[in-house]
């Protein structure tokens, strides 16, 4: 038991002594390098530093520890003389984090000019965005966070599947913007579901940087209002038969009516044949009534046929449902592992 | 004698209203007025035989309506010749004056009197006839076109005859086109009076053309 103990204990020592080992070991090289900065011993603390950018952990941009790193890297160059490698170095610290600015309080004037120099000819773009997030469109924002290595033009858009774009943003930048999207495309309408590309243009004319972050649009579609279920056939004046025939029965039956008239009249008529000539207008007529177009024989003229109350009540549903689903929350998701970072050309 | 099946045009009409509707009531006084020509056969059957006359007649009719209350006159007069040369002709007056009401859309019950004179020479045959009169009108479809039809029955009647009034019926059923305030109106009418005891009706069949103004059903 004692002796099981000890073993456990052993383990939980060596676990965290080797967890602390090893993170000093990741950051000892760039610490040393530091130091010997410090201690002015500058062809030490480039080499060290060199070193220590190597095994240093990649990260996307914005990076600050890289980026602090090879600022103090290309302190050191310039104090060696190396001009060129230190303004490598400088370019590189941007590279990794467009903000990276040399701190004075611990490098002199003389780098900071020659950092300034350096970043006076870069065009390096980092974009902050939330990875995953919902928005309600229209009333909520989407915030991108932009940061430049030097004072550019920018040149923000958002194009989703279909092709609709939607421009965020087209002018100049000094060291940071915050760009909102809420949503909805150039014409008010809610994106395609699907993949979209939020891509931005950096930088002077003819020498353009372009950053594209792939992003994913989803709708939580909300439930759909069924639509309105068939009204009960309406018994309008006509007995229900319909406008068409109503008008074509009351053509036909007055025409019957006219042959018939002199039979229920008179016992012996002698009709003339000449009224069914106005038999045949009569039912002529009930015909025109049944093929033309109706408001109904006979209905009053507030009266709405059915299929033109179904029609409106789909397009009240139709409506509705379009209101809805506008105001439906919106999730996107940020592609970080496929963002794309284009150099200067 | 077999009674004509009034009842059974009655029926009809109502079937007929039952399909289509009929015009809406509506609260002002809405009047129609018509020139209305006719072409007129008449039957006379007599103990002596059968005389037939035919002519044209021209009058009038209006029509005044007020929400559920309608009024219809109408006169018309000529002169009917006979077939037969040995048969003189004879004038025809007529003129009717009904008043009734509108319980449905479309379907006018009219009671009132309608009064008829055969003047053959120096001798006038008036009949006076109370008639009920069932009246149904619907459009075919469009307002501008539609169709009417109205049986009657006479509850009464009169005639300066020795024999006394026995029966009287009738019915007409026409094409109506509304053009604006305007209308043009054809239909075909039967109608018969008869007397008792000795066999001697008259049966006026006409046909009609009315010509008129006005924004109520003619």
């Amino acid at each position: 038991m004692t002796r099981a103990l000890l073993m456990i204990a052993g383990m939980v020592v060596g676990f965290t002594w080797g967890g602390r080992l090893a993170a000093q070991t990741a950051d000892a090289p760039r610490e040393r390098g530091i130091a010997a900065y410090d201690a002015l011993r500058y062809d030490s603390a480039a080499e060290v530093l060199r070193h220590a950018l190597a095994v240093m952990p990649a990260a996307r941009p914005p990076d600050s520890v890289r980026a602090a790193t090879y600022i103090y890297l290309g302190a050191a160059e310039h104090f060696l003389g190396r001009d060129t490698a230190a303004a490598r170095a400088f370019d590189d610290a941007l590279r990794a984090d467009p903000r990276a600015r040399p701190d004075t309080l611990i490098f002199p004037p003389e780098v900071g000019a020659a950092f300034a120099r350096v970043r006076a000819r870069t065009s390096y773009l980092a974009v902050g965005a939330p990875a995953d997030t919902t928005i309600v469109p229209d009333t909520g924002r989407y915030v991108v966070r932009v940061y430049v290595s030097a004072s550019r033009h920018l040149r923000a858009r958002l194009t989703d599947a279909a092709g609709d774009a939607r421009g965020l943003y087209d002018g100049p930048v000094a060291d940071s913007l915050a760009l909102w999207w809420n949503g909805l495309d150039g014409g008010g309408n809610r994106m395609t579901d699907g993949r979209a590309t939020l891509e931005l243009t950096f930088g002077p004319d003819g020498a353009d940087s372009t950053v594209q972050l792939p992003i994913t649009l989803h709708t939580d579609a909300p439930d759909r209002v069924a639509a309105p279920s068939a009204p009960p056939p309406q018994r309008t004046a006509d007995g229900g038969g319909g406008p068409h025939v109503g008008a074509l029965a009351a053509g036909v039956l007055a025409g019957v009516l006219v042959v018939v008239l002199p039979s229920f009249v008179s016992g012996s008529p002698h009709p003339t044949p000449a009224r069914f000539a106005l038999a045949g207008a009569l039912g002529a007529a009930g015909l025109v009534g049944f093929v033309g177009p109706s408001r109904g024989a006979g209905a009053p003229q507030t009266a709405v046929p059915t299929r033109e109350l179904r029609s409106r009540e789909r397009d009240a549903v139709d409506a509705m449902q379009s209101r809805r689903r506008r105001a439906a929350p919106l999730d996107i998701h940020a592609d970080w592992g496929a963002a794309n970072s284009g150099a200067p050309r | 004698m077999r009674k004509p099946p009034i009842r059974m045009i009655g029926l009809a009409l109502a079937a007929l209203a039952s399909l289509t509707g009929g015009a809406t009531a509506q609260s002002g006084p809405r009047l129609s007025v018509s020139a209305v020509a006719s072409d007129v056969l008449e039957r006379t059957l007599t103990p002596t035989g059968v005389a037939h006359h035919h002519g044209i007649v021209l009058g009038g009719a209006g029509v005044l309506a007020w929400g559920p209350v309608v009024a219809r006159i109408g006169y018309a007069e000529g002169t009917l010749a006979a077939d037969s040369a040995a048969t003189p002709a004879h004038d025809l007056v007529q003129g009717y004056a009904l008043i009734g009401t509108r319980p449905i859309p479309g379907l006018e019950v009219l009671v009132g009197p309608m009064a008829r004179a055969y003047v053959r020479g120096t001798s006038t045959e008036r009949w006076v006839l109370w008639q009920v009169r069932m009246r149904y009108a619907a459009e075919l479809g469009a307002p501008w076109l539609g169709a009417y039809g109205e049986v009657w029955g006479a509850v009464a009647g009169t005639v300066n005859t020795p024999e006394p009034f026995t029966a009287g019926r009738g019915g007409t059923a026409g094409l109506r086109l509304r053009l604006g305030v305007a209308h043009i109106s054809v239909d075909y009418g039967i109608d018969e009076s008869r007397v008792a005891a000795q066999p001697r009706r008259e049966t006026v069949q006409q046909f009609r053309v009315a010509v008129g103004l006005g924004g109520v059903e003619p």
